[in-house]
Order: structure tokens, then sequence, then C-alpha cells
């Protein structure tokens, strides 16, 4: 340390310093403008969701359903629960399930589960609740 | 510009060398605490950028009255204070991204909530390590500074809490605990708790003999020394609830619940404003 000290150090900030500087002013303000932006988009509406159903494939001896949801409104969905059903009168079958957390804007992808001889085409896919952030 | 310091570039790449270990040290808990995550996109946005300017005000706070350049002058410790911000950005986006927690098919917004409520605790912790993590001779201020009489003034000391209370605070207001326990308690433990709270402000600051408290804690008087401890458990408390509301904890709650809550997360606070304000100002023996 005391040969660093002897070393001739240059005036005020150095370079690594004014990087270091205008990386982080870089970072802080573009953080405060997304931020900025998105505040003001805020609608303070509900949560909206959106199910889409993919294409079924046979995993396994079972039939997977993909599914997507997405919240096209201004608020957090918490504990999202999906139930898709087969409807068939008495025997009618349902598969569900819960995601956590759907933000704002954002997608959340999961599978459910039916018998192999199910027919993919007769699923219906509906939100069963949510509850919604304070 | 005029600076009041000058340094080799192997000397700032180690200020912030130790600054990258305070943040990951101090804040590491956060970073790895879902509630934390959840907030990034269930808090609205306005209230992350009053966080981010809350936690820039606690920076310079803390740079100015008990940071490596107490000498320097308000401009120099503005920018400390953004490149800290800007350290802990960085870190926090790191280990959110190694983690798993942002990347491909994040939505920007979600991304940057989440990185800008982690980074604000990781700016606290670089500011500290920077600070307190130096080696003995590292040719800055720190305690010995042209200012070190003034920084142990009663406004000074009551900054340096305000920070401790908050770096302490934080690592426990996001989570359901404080909520459990602030449900569950009857009012006379939440009674017991805040007479508990004081008395281990007491504690700390006229009893154990930590290393700075015959520096930086008055003791003249019976008076003094009253007006410390209360003033002590008063910052821990503010802390606590602002730790609490901006972590959403308060959102729709009743004010018992409120009041409840800000005395649970007081414990922490005020070890935070008494044992870790007078450690956030020790140096190592030598400076």
């Amino acid at each position: 340390m005391s040969r660093e000290k002897e070393e001739k150090i240059p005036a005020g900030k150095n370079a690594l310093e004014w990087s270091v500087f205008a990386v982080s002013s870089l970072l802080v303000l573009g953080i405060i403008i997304l931020l900025g932006v998105d505040a003001l988009r805020w609608g303070g509406g509900p949560a909206r969701l959106e199910i889409g159903l993919g294409e079924a494939k046979m995993e396994g001896g079972q039939l997977c359903v993909p599914l997507r949801v997405t919240n096209q409104g201004d608020t957090v969905a918490v504990n999202v629960n999906v139930d898709v059903t087969a409807p068939g009168g008495n025997g009618a079958k349902t598969a569900s399930v819960t995601f956590d957390f759907i933000p704002r804007g954002a997608t959340r992808e999961g599978r459910v589960i039916f018998p192999p001889e199910q027919d993919p085409t007769k699923l219906e896919a509906r939100i069963s609740g949510y509850e919604t952030a304070p | 510009m005029k600076f009041s310091h000058e340094r080799s570039v192997l000397r700032s790449a180690r200020e912030y060398g130790r600054g990258i270990a305070g943040g990951l040290m101090f804040s590491l808990p956060l970073l790895y605490t879902m509630e934390v995550w959840w907030a990034g996109f269930i808090l609205h946005p306005g209230r992350i950028l009053l966080y981010m300017a809350c936690t820039f005000v606690l920076l310079f706070l803390y740079n100015r009255f008990a940071g490596l350049r107490r000498d320097s002058s308000l401009i120099e410790v503005a920018i400390d204070s953004v490149e800290e911000m800007g350290i802990g950005l960085l870190i926090a986006a790191a280990v959110l991204w190694f983690t798993a927690r942002i990347g491909p098919g994040i939505q920007l917004s979600e991304t940057a909530g989440k990185i800008a409520v982690e980074g604000m605790t990781v700016a606290i912790g670089v500011s500290v390590g920077t600070a307190q993590l130096g080696a003995e001779d590292d040719g800055d201020e720190g305690l010995v500074g042209d200012d070190g009489p003034a920084a142990s003034g009663y406004l000074p000391q009551a900054a340096i809490a305000l920070c401790g209370a908050v770096l302490f605070a934080a690592n426990m207001a996001p989570t359901e605990e404080i909520q459990v326990i602030a449900m569950e308690s009857r009012p006379v433990m939440i009674l017991i708790l805040a007479l508990c709270s004081l008395a281990l402000g007491g504690l700390v600051l006229h009893f154990a003999e930590l290393r700075g408290a015959n520096l930086y804690v008055p003791r003249d008087t019976w008076l003094l020394s009253t007006r410390g401890v209360v003033t002590t458990y008063a910052i821990a408390l503010v802390a606590g609830a602002g730790c609490l509301f901006f972590f959403g904890q308060f959102d729709g709650q009743p004010w018992r619940m409120m009041l409840a809550q800000t005395v649970v997360i007081g414990v922490p606070a005020v070890l935070g404003a008494s044992a870790g304000r007078l450690l956030l100002q020790v140096r190592p023996p030598g400076n």
C-alpha cells in the first residue's frame, strides 16, 4: 500500500470512477424512465385475464393440454385458478391449474392433464377465481 | 469541478470491490426472498420511484456523516450516492438473472420493478461495504476526517441511526411473518414487545459498551441518555413503518394492524438504529 501512495495520481476522479458514474447514471435514469412511463400508464382497473389453449399432445399415456393466461388488465391477479372442463353430461371431467401471480401484461403458461381417450377439441377453459392485489 | 480526493485506478477498483462485497453481504437475504420479487410487480411504479428517492437520501446522509470521505463536497457525496445506486442495480440485475427471476419472457416493467426494489437495498450495502470493509491503511478519511466531531452530533447520529434501522428492517419488512406475528399477538404482547425494544436500545447504547459507544452516544446526564434511547426507538419505528409501507404491508390494513406491525418490525429496527449505527461508524483499528 505504501508503494501505491507514492504513485503519481491524477487530480480529481480517475477514468474508472468517471466510467462507473456514467454507467450508474444511465442505469438509474433508465430505471426511473421505465418506472415513470409505467406509472403514467397505470390505469387502476381490475385484472383482465385471457386464456388460450394450445395443441394437445399424448405424453406418458396421458393427454397433456398446454394453456396460456395473459393479464391484459391494470392490476396483478393473485392465485389464479383455471379450470379446463370436458363436457359430458354426468361424466364431465375437470382439470385445474393455479398460477401464483399474473402481473400486468404478463403471460404465464401451464398444462392440464386428461385421460388419453379425451377428445381435445371439446375442452372448455375458464378462470374460476383469483385474488386481487391490495 | 474540484474534488477532495485523488486515487489511482487500482485503489478505486479495490473500493468498488469492497462495495460489491458489502452489497451482496448485507442484501443477500432480500435477493433470495420471494416477497421482494413479488413487490417488484405488485407495487405501484410511483411507490417504487419514491422508494428510490428515499434510498438516495439515505445514501446521501450515510456518505455525508459516516461514509468513507466525509470531508467531500456535497456534489461528490451525491456522485458517490448515484454510483452506489448504479452498482446496486447492477448487482441486483445479475443475481435476479442468475436465479432466473428475470430474463426472456418476463415483461420489461416487471423486470424494472424487480431490479429497482432489490437494487436499492443492495445500494445501501454497497455504501456500507465501501466504507467499512476497507483495509487498515486505505488513505481515506474515515472517522478521523476534518469533520469528525461534527459527525458525532445529535442530527448526524440520528441520520446514521436511520440508515442502520432501514438496513435491518428492510430485510424483514417484505416477509409475511411480520403480518402473522402482528395479527396473532395479543395487544398486551405487542406492548411488551415495544417495552422490550426500548430496553434493548438502552442496553446496547448505555450498558453493553459496544465499540464506538463512548464516541457517539452522549451520556453525560440522565436526560441526554433518555433522549438518546427514545430518539433511537422513534427512529426505528419510523424506519420500520417506512419499510412496511414501501413493501405494501400497510395496504388495506386497519390502523391497529399497522401499529402492531410497526412495533413488531421495531425490534430489528431498533437493533439497527443502536448497534447497527455504531457498527456502521466503526473503522478498523489504526485508522
